[in-house]
């Protein structure tokens, strides 16, 4: 079985600030199921 | 001669750090399909690759679960070396939808971590999701 996908997230926490995750991606074929 | 050393030093000097001796430097993977076994993001601008010690996988691996009436999708991405972990989790009914684009900030549908430990002991969550059956 293979998962692909992308995805992006901006997001915000008190202890570290604001985080933003741009450009990803991810192609597996190790997947348990 | 000792001039002409010292400028053949500061011109290979220059030379070297021009150029990248260890071959091109990481980038992120391409967007695939194929089940390249690949993950890789921009974290504040920065390069996330995972990475697993030796003998430990690839870094990245996925978990599929499926019952009667609901299907959940778990990724896990960690990198040794950063001292950084990410995770994403999808639950959809009846199956997960293919081509369909899940909202991250939906806690009924999905969770994401990322997880920061390479500077303190502590471990800093920038966020988390408590995945809510609401159906």
């Amino acid at each position: 079985m293979i998962i692909a996908g992308t995805f992006e997230l901006t997001a915000k926490s008190v202890e570290c600030g604001e985080i933003s995750i741009t450009s990803g991606r991810f192609d597996i074929s190790d997947v348990t199921q | 001669m000792k001039t002409l050393i010292t400028i053949l030093t500061i011109v290979s000097l220059a030379f070297l750090s021009s150029c990248d001796l260890f071959g091109d430097d990481p980038e992120l993977p391409p967007i695939t399909t194929e089940g390249k076994g690949t993950f890789g993001c921009l974290v504040n601008g920065k390069l996330f690759l995972p990475n697993a010690p030796l003998g430990y996988g690839s870094g990245v691996r996925a978990e599929l679960f499926a019952n009667d009436t609901i299907n959940a999708l778990n990724i896990y991405a960690s990198n040794n070396v950063a001292k950084q972990n990410i995770f994403i989790s999808i639950l959809d009914k009846p199956d997960l939808r293919i081509s369909n684009t899940y909202d991250l900030s939906d806690i009924t549908r999905c969770g994401f971590e990322y997880l920061n430990y390479s500077t303190s002991p502590s471990v800093g969550i920038m966020k988390l999701f408590l995945v809510v059956l609401n159906y």
